[in-house]
């Protein structure tokens, strides 16, 4: 076992050089980074070359890869152009709050889902199975952010206007009464909810098809010949075999819920790295940029990781030795 | 004369069978696509879909003929904010442009985005998932299958918001960028099922007949993939529009005053205490063209593949058990099929 987490690891790194390599391409030869000073003329050539060996972009493109993934490697990742804080403390800061928010929304998830799919695969003919996929397929077409607003509109607006106990429209937690558990939960209300939806939708049906499947296997007929069912069969057999598949989904999914999370950061003020990010993209802030793309590919290779040993984990068939 | 071709068609020594004959005398004898129209004809929801869509498509284009496209830009200071009217049929937004000639522009734009995205994805990804499946093992293989595997290692929106970012943002980035990240999925697609096809008897048959590397490709392999990627191609529209929306929202894709219907609703959030209209009526919109492309996306899937159908839980006997993931491959049936 170990063996093999030691091989998948060192499979996943040049996937990393390769993502690296890729956006520093990107950042560096879409557009001179000394731009900004050739405009206006009041910068002569010689502070301009100047400038250029100062920031070491007069050596050849090869050799500032080197440097920057020298640096990189050593947790040097560079400092904002916008806050001239560094690159990393920035992103440390930050990450805590869009991990807290992914958690939440990944446990509920799990939770909603689990009994939904669940039924829609024990009765699927029945009326609240049609309707729990009616409404799955609304959630398919939504658009997230517009939920959000929506959402924020009535839980805090309106509800507030009907003098009704209001959720907060935004942040973290409120200032006023600093960093308590319960009102970071009751701001966490609302983003989890939005972000929740689609992946109830989604996880729910994955469960379904995979239980219907699990279902039909011949050692549930037996078991069932054996007297055993209802909830017994269900959480003992077929539960077990059945979510493994879910679970290793969940899993592949959770960086992709970033990019939901960027998006929903930014209806509800959530401090976390979405924001960030989309503050600083308008801003041409590269280095931060560069910086949030690795620790997002990261954080995607990790959870592929943890994917493939949770797959390797669970089902005995797959041998260590094939990779 | 039917009846005396089919009689000496089944007597030994009789003269070799009529070919129109035996069409004839076979009964109805439809193509592979007649009878996947007829399943898709039957089927409520794929019609439901193609009507909105028709709908939307419908007065979309109206709309945008019959109004001047200087409605959807005039900006009526005196009229900021006001709520839906006679004169403003779904009010007027932050700086006095109606909505409702504004929705109808922006659904030009944003429909077209989508479709063009799409369509430039799925050919994109066509191709290379047909190379990289045709030569499979080799170099060229591993090489568009590692790029696929790179640019899907990182969130969808984090690339875009960055390359949106490096290229600056408007229509042409907008449309580059999305359709940039959305080949992988057709190319892993269309790779398995060339992979798996190139072992069918069919293809090794022709192969020893000497077919060319180039008519096998266009005659055999792709007609027979058409099926799964026309379920993946519809699906992709759907996306498309979702995240032109979600970027112009962002302020990193189309820039206003072009309307579209994400950028509407990125000035909406602010105004959404005293004017909910600015930002109610293009999320339906939204809401609606995805739902009718995702209903049309279903019909398709059904229509090809009749059984994917959830059974009762005792099965049928022969059945085929639903693959977990919702865009499996579609059966082993083909044109000829």
């Amino acid at each position: 076992m170990r063996r093999f987490i030691f091989r998948r690891t060192v499979q996943f790194v040049p996937l990393l050089f390769i993502i690296s390599l890729v956006g520093f391409a990107a950042v560096r030869f879409t557009g001179d980074p000394l731009a900004v000073y050739l405009q206006g003329g009041r910068v002569s050539p010689e502070v301009l070359a100047a400038l250029r060996a100062r920031f070491g972009l007069d050596r050849p493109p090869f050799l500032q890869y080197v440097y920057w993934l020298v640096a990189f490697v050593r947790g040097d990742w560079g400092v904002s152009f916008v806050t001239g804080q560094g690159v990393l403390a920035m992103i440390a800061q930050r990450l805590p709050n869009s991990l807290v928010l992914l958690a939440s929304v990944t446990v509920t998830t799990l939770v909603l889902a689990v009994p939904v799919g669940i039924y829609a695969a024990v009765r699927p003919q029945s009326r609240l199975a049609n309707v729990l996929d009616a409404v799955a397929f609304l959630a398919f077409a939504t658009p997230t952010f517009w939920l959000g607003i929506l959402l924020i509109l009535l839980f805090a607006v309106q509800f507030k206007a009907w003098h009704l106990p209001s959720l907060p429209a935004g942040g973290m937690f409120d200032t006023r009464t600093g960093l308590t558990l319960g009102d970071v939960l009751r701001h966490l209300i609302l983003p989890t909810t939005v972000l929740s939806v689609v992946g109830v939708a989604r996880y729910s049906r994955y469960l379904r098809a995979s239980l219907v499947e699990v279902l039909h296997e011949d050692y549930i007929r037996t078991a069932r010949a054996k007297g055993l069912d209802g909830r017994a069969l269900l959480i003992r057999h077929a539960m077990r075999n059945a979510a493994f598949p879910v679970i290793t989904l969940a899993l592949l999914d959770i960086p992709q819920l970033v990019s939901f999370a960027v998006v929903t950061e930014q209806v509800f003020s959530w401090p976390g790295v979405g924001q960030m990010l989309v503050q600083h993209a308008f801003r041409a802030d590269y280095p931060l940029l560069m910086g949030l793309l690795m620790a997002t590919a990261i954080l995607v290779i990790a959870f592929n990781l943890l994917a493939d040993i949770a797959y390797a984990f669970f089902d005995p068939r797959i041998t260590y030795e094939a990779g | 004369m039917k009846g005396t071709a089919a009689a000496s068609a089944h007597s030994p020594g009789g003269r070799a069978p009529d070919p129109s004959a035996i069409r004839q005398t076979s009964g109805a004898y439809q193509t592979w696509s007649a009878k996947t129209w007829r399943r898709f004809r039957h089927h409520a929801l794929g019609l439901l879909g193609l009507a909105m869509l028709a709908a939307i498509v419908a007065s979309v284009g109206i709309g945008t003929a019959v109004i001047p496209e200087r409605a959807a830009f005039f900006t009526d200071l005196g009229a900021l904010r006001q709520p839906p009217s006679f004169t403003h049929l779904m009010g007027t937004d932050e700086v006095g442009r109606d909505v409702a000639a504004r929705l109808l522009f922006a659904g030009q734009i944003s429909l077209t985005v989508g479709f063009l995205v799409a369509f430039m994805g799925v050919a994109v990804g066509t191709l290379a998932g047909v190379v990289a499946g045709y030569f499979g093992g080799h170099l060229i293989d591993t090489l568009i299958m590692r790029a696929a595997d790179v640019l899907l290692s990182i969130p969808q929106l984090v690339s875009l918001i960055c390359l949106a970012s490096l290229l600056g943002p408007g229509l042409r980035t907008t449309i580059l960028v999305i359709a940039g990240l959305s080949w992988m999925e057709i190319a892993r697609l269309v790779r398995a099922n060339v992979l798996r096809l190139r072992e069918t008897e069919f293809v090794h048959s022709a192969k020893a007949v000497g077919c060319s590397s180039g008519r096998l490709l266009l005659r055999h392999l792709i007609p027979n993939t058409l099926a799964p990627v026309t379920v993946a191609a519809t699906l992709t529209v759907g996306n498309a529009i979702l995240t032109e929306t979600a970027l112009s929202y962002l302020g990193l894709g189309i820039q206003p005053p072009t309307p579209s219907w994400g950028n509407m609703l990125f000035n909406a959030q602010i105004a959404i205490f005293e004017a909910p209209w600015i930002g109610l009526f293009p999320g339906i919109m939204i809401m609606v063209t995805v739902l009718a492309i995702n209903f049309i996306g279903e019909g398709i899937r059904d229509a090809i593949d009749p059984r994917r159908l959830v059974a009762p839980l005792g099965g049928w006997p022969g059945q085929v058990r639903p693959a977990l993931a919702d865009d499996s491959p579609a059966s082993t049936q083909g044109p000829y099929g």
